[in-house]
C-alpha cells in the first residue's frame, strides 16, 4: 500500500497496488511537474475541491457537451455527459520533446505505408508484412488503388493513443487514423480549467492550444484539388445522433466551415455541391466524419442514408478531396499496428523512437498457444473494433468470460490480437469526493499537411473505476485537461 | 449562404418558441380566469375542453391523468411527450433544431434554450401545482422571452435571424386567428352573439389569452366591446401580436431574405404574394361589420396562413437545380 500523507485532501490509500503514478514517485515524493498542483491540492479542503468539481460538471451540461444514446423503441433518448476531472495531467517538456519526435516519425511512416499499399505495395513484395493481412483486411478499399491523393497525404488528422507502463516508459497503444474524435474535449477542458481553476492554471506556463484549429484548417485547405487558392471546405457529419456530434459541431465552428450532412450534398457531373438557399455551391474539400462504409451508397453499403451517392466517383475524378482518405483504416487495424516499428525501419531507415506494446498475432500458432495458456494475464482485442468494445481484460475477467473468449479465439483467430496487460500509469483523480489514483492514457493529435504538427498535450482519458484499465468514454471513462509545460 | 435544411430548422425554431409562449399564456389564463369562464353555468370540465379545442386537440382524446380532467389537460398540454404540441415537445424539438445548427447559432442562444429545457425536464404536474401554476407558466414565458431577447442581441441579422422571425410571425398570426375562430364558433354554439354584453367575460379572457389586456386598455379605456377587441387584435399597428403587425414583420423578414442572395429571391417573392392574400382578408374584415362576421372568414384567414407556410416550405426548403 502506498500512502500520501502530505496533504489534507489526498487520501492515505491512494492506490492499492504498485503502479507508476504521474504525480507521486516510489518514495512518496512529488514529481517536479506536479509540485505546485500538490501544493494547491493540499491547501484546498475536500469540500472546496468538490464544489469546484460540481460547478465544472454543471457547466459541461449547460454547454451541451453530451452524447446521445438513442432510446430503444419509443423510449426517450439518453443524453450523457462525459465526466470531467478537475485535476490536470501534466507532461514535462523533456517528455514532450521525445513524444513529439516519436509521433512525427510514426505518422510519417504510417502515411507512407498507406500510400505504398495503394500503389506498388513494396512492403508486401519485400515480405515485411504478410500480404494477406492487407488484402484480406475489410478496411482495404480497392477503389483507392492507384488513385492520386492531394499531396499524398492520407491522414491529415490522426489520434495516436499513448500509455505509460509500470516503469514510466511511454508506449503507443493504438493508432486511430480514420475518424479520431475527442478534439473538442481537449479545447473545452482547457476552457473549463481557465475559467474555474484559473489560479492553478496561471501558476504554470502551459503550452497554448489555440493555434491548433488554425493548423488543422490549413492542413485541410492545402489538400484542395489543383491547389485551389480559396477552397470551400466542409465537415461532413452523420448528424446529431452520432455520439461524436458535439465534436463535429465544435470543429466546424472553430474552423468557420459549414457542418453538412449527406443530404445537404449532391454530386452532379462528378462534382460535389452543397444545397444552399442560393442554389448549389461547389465543395472542394470534405473533412468527413462518416465511416468509409457509409460514405457512398453507390459504392459501399447501399442502404446508407448518411452518405452522398456518387461521392467516390467525384473523388476519383479528382474534383473533391476527402479526408481522412477512404481506406486509411487498413493502417489502424490492431494487427497491422504490430508492424509499425517495421514500417519505420523500412520506409524511413530509422529506429522507432516510440515503442509498441508487444502484440501477439493470433493467427500464428506459437503466439496463439502462448496466449491461450496465459489468457488471464492478457488483454485481447478485436482487430477491427474501437471504443473499448469486445475486449477481454484477463486479470479482471471471470472464469466464464475467459472460457468464452478462448472459444472465440479458437474459432476465429484472425479476428483478434492479444497484448500482455500493462498496468497503465495513474493520475490523481477526484472520485466521489476523494483524491485517488486512477489509470489514464493520452490521445495525441497529429496534423499532417505540408508538415507534421502535434497539438501540445491532447486528451487524457481516465478510467473512473478503481483498478479499471478501460478509459473509453463509451464505457464510462472521464477526461482531464492535459498540460505540457 | 445557408443550407435548405438549415432554413427549415430555423423557421421551425421560430414557430416552436412562439407556440410555447402562447400555450403557456393560454393555460395560465384559463386556470386563473375560471370564474369568468364558468359564468355561463358551465362546469370546469367544459372550460378545459374548450382550452384543448383552442389549441387544436380533440378533448375526448386526452388521456386521463390523476383522475382529474383539469389535471389531465394541464399535463397533456404541458408535459406529455407523446403530444407533439405540448410545451415539452415543442421545447425539445426547438432545442434539437438548435443543436443541429450549433455551428451557426451563437453559444449564448444554445445556453438559454438548453437551460430552459433542463429546467422543464425536471418539472412535472406535481411540482407545477406546488409552485402554483402562475409561477410555473410565468417561468415558461420568461424562458421564451430570454430566447427572443438573446436571439435579437446575439445573432447576426442574416438569413438565420430572418428565418426565425418568419416562423415566429407566421405562428403569431395563426394563434390570433385560431383564437378568434374559436371564439366565434363558441359564440355560435352557446347562442351568445359576441357583441352582446353577456360576452364580456369571454372577451376579457380572449384579451388576456392574447396578452393584450393592458395594451388594449391603453387604446380603449372603457369600451370593452367585441368589435373593438377584434379590431385591436387584427389591426392595431403597435400591438406586437396583432395579425397586421405580424404580417408587416413577416413581410420585412421575407424581403430581407429576398435581398440576401440570388436563390432566395423567387421563393421570397412567392411567399410575399401569399402573405399579401392575408392582407386582403384583413381588409375585408375592416369593411364588414365585425360583430356579424361569419366564422368562415376566420377559416379563410387560416387557410391563407397555411398556404403561406406551404409556400415558404416549398420555396425555400426544397431543392432547386440552380448552380451558382
Amino acid at each position: 500500500m502506498r500512502s500520501l500523507t502530505q496533504s489534507k485532501s489526498l487520501e492515505p490509500e491512494y492506490t492499492p497496488y504498485p503502479v507508476y503514478d504521474e504525480m507521486v514517485d516510489a518514495t512518496g515524493g512529488i514529481r517536479l511537474p506536479y509540485r505546485k498542483i500538490a501544493q494547491t491540492l493540499s491547501h484546498m479542503s475536500l469540500e472546496e475541491l468538490n464544489t469546484l468539481n460540481l460547478s465544472m460538471q454543471a457547466q459541461w451540461v449547460r454547454e451541451g457537451i453530451t452524447f446521445t444514446l438513442k432510446g430503444a423503441g419509443g423510449e426517450e433518448d439518453l443524453e450523457r455527459t462525459i465526466p470531467f476531472d478537475p485535476i490536470p495531467r501534466v507532461i514535462s517538456s523533456e517528455d514532450w520533446v521525445k513524444l513529439e519526435k516519436g509521433l512525427q516519425q510514426r505518422v510519417r511512416a504510417l502515411n507512407t505505408f498507406i500510400y505504398d499499399i495503394y500503389h506498388e505495395q513494396h512492403i508486401l513484395q519485400d515480405e515485411i508484412i504478410p500480404k494477406r493481412m492487407v488484402t484480406d483486411n475489410p478496411c482495404y478499399q480497392s477503389i483507392m488503388a492507384g488513385l492520386r491523393v492531394p499531396r499524398d497525404v492520407y491522414i491529415p488528422l490522426s489520434g495516436i493513443d499513448l500509455i505509460r507502463d509500470e516503469n514510466g516508459e511511454f508506449y503507443v497503444l493504438e493508432d486511430n487514423l480514420r475518424c479520431p474524435s475527442g478534439l473538442s474535449y481537449v479545447f473545452q477542458s482547457r476552457k473549463l480549467m481557465k475559467h474555474y481553476f484559473h489560479e492553478l492554471f496561471f501558476e504554470h506556463r502551459v503550452r497554448d492550444l489555440d493555434r491548433g484549429m488554425g493548423a488543422l484548417l490549413s492542413c485541410l485547405r492545402s489538400l484542395a484539388p489543383d491547389g485551389k487558392s480559396s477552397p470551400a471546405v466542409v465537415l461532413l457529419t452523420p448528424g446529431r445522433y452520432n455520439s461524436a456530434y458535439y465534436d463535429h459541431c465544435f470543429l466546424a465552428r472553430q474552423m468557420g466551415i459549414p457542418l453538412v450532412e449527406g443530404r445537404d450534398l449532391a454530386v452532379i457531373d462528378r462534382k460535389v455541391y452543397m444545397k444552399t438557399i442560393d442554389g448549389l455551391q461547389q465543395v472542394d474539400v470534405i473533412y468527413r466524419r462518416v465511416d468509409d462504409d457509409y460514405l457512398d451508397p453507390t459504392v459501399f453499403l447501399p442502404n446508407s442514408m448518411l452518405g452522398v451517392p456518387g461521392l467516390m466517383d467525384a473523388y476519383r475524378a479528382g474534383h473533391v478531396a476527402l479526408t481522412n482518405a477512404p481506406g486509411a483504416g487498413v493502417a489502424d487495424d490492431k494487427a497491422i499496428y504490430s508492424y509499425v516499428p517495421d514500417m519505420i525501419r523500412y520506409y524511413l531507415n530509422e529506429e522507432p523512437l516510440l515503442k509498441n506494446v508487444p502484440t501477439f498475432i493470433l493467427t500464428h500458432k506459437v503466439h496463439r498457444e502462448y496466449v491461450l495458456a496465459h489468457l488471464s494475464e492478457m488483454v485481447v482485442k478485436e482487430r477491427f473494433l474501437s471504443g473499448g468494445y469486445g475486449m477481454l481484460i484477463g486479470p479482471s475477467a471471470t472464469r466464464e468470460e475467459l472460457k468464452h473468449f478462448a472459444e472465440k479465439i479458437a474459432r476465429n483467430p484472425e479476428q483478434y490480437i492479444a497484448q500482455p496487460t500493462i498496468r497503465l500509469s495513474t493520475s490523481p483523480t477526484l472520485v466521489k469526493g476523494h483524491t485517488l489514483g486512477r489509470h489514464i492514457d493520452l490521445r495525441a493529435y497529429v496534423f499532417m499537411g505540408e508538415d507534421i504538427r502535434i497539438l501540445p498535450g491532447g486528451l487524457t482519458r481516465v478510467a473512473m473505476q478503481e483498478g479499471s484499465l478501460v478509459v473509453n468514454s463509451s464505457q464510462g471513462g472521464g477526461i482531464k485537461d492535459t498540460w505540457v509545460l | 449562404m445557408i443550407m435548405l435544411r438549415t432554413a427549415e430548422s430555423l423557421f421551425w425554431i421560430g414557430r416552436y418558441m412562439e407556440r410555447i409562449e402562447s400555450h403557456a399564456r393560454l393555460i395560465d389564463v384559463h386556470y386563473h380566469m375560471r370564474h369568468e369562464l364558468m359564468s355561463t353555468g358551465q362546469g370546469t370540465q367544459g372550460m378545459w375542453e374548450r382550452l384543448a379545442a383552442i389549441v387544436g386537440e380533440e378533448p375526448s382524446s386526452i388521456p386521463i391523468h390523476n383522475e382529474s380532467y383539469e389535471h389531465s389537460v394541464i399535463h397533456y398540454l404541458t408535459f406529455e411527450r407523446k403530444n407533439r404540441n405540448s410545451v415539452m415537445s415543442c421545447l425539445q424539438q426547438a432545442r434539437e433544431n438548435i443543436r443541429s445548427l450549433r455551428d451557426r447559432i451563437p453559444d449564448e442562444l444554445w445556453d438559454v434554450v438548453n437551460c430552459f429545457y433542463l429546467w422543464l425536464k425536471d418539472q412535472d404536474l406535481h411540482k407545477l401545482l406546488q409552485q402554483t401554476p402562475h409561477t410555473f407558466y410565468q417561468r415558461v414565458r420568461e424562458g421564451t422571452a430570454l430566447f427572443q431577447g438573446m436571439s435579437e442581441s446575439a445573432m447576426l441579422w442574416g438569413y438565420e435571424w430572418h428565418f426565425i422571425q418568419a416562423g415566429k410571425q407566421v405562428e403569431r398570426m395563426e394563434t390570433i386567428v385560431r383564437l378568434l375562430q374559436f371564439l366565434y364558433k363558441d359564440g355560435a354554439n352557446h347562442d351568445i352573439l359576441p357583441h352582446q354584453a353577456d360576452g364580456y367575460e369571454r372577451i376579457a379572457v380572449l384579451l388576456h389569452a392574447a396578452g393584450a389586456y393592458e395594451p388594449f386598455r391603453r387604446f380603449h379605456a372603457d369600451d370593452l366591446s367585441f368589435e373593438n377587441v377584434v379590431q385591436f387584435l387584427l389591426f392595431n399597428p403597435e400591438f406586437p401580436r396583432s395579425v397586421s403587425y405580424a404580417y408587416s414583420r413577416l413581410a420585412d423578414a421575407l424581403t430581407a431574405i429576398q435581398h440576401s442572395g440570388p436563390g432566395g429571391e423567387e421563393a421570397a417573392v412567392q411567399a410575399l404574394l401569399h402573405a399579401g392574400r392575408i392582407y386582403t382578408h384583413l381588409s375585408r374584415w375592416s369593411q364588414e361589420d365585425i360583430g356579424y362576421s361569419p366564422v368562415n372568414l376566420c377559416g379563410d384567414m387560416r387557410e391563407a396562413i397555411h398556404s403561406l407556410a406551404a409556400s415558404i416550405a416549398g420555396g425555400f426548403f426544397e431543392e432547386t437545380a440552380a448552380v451558382i
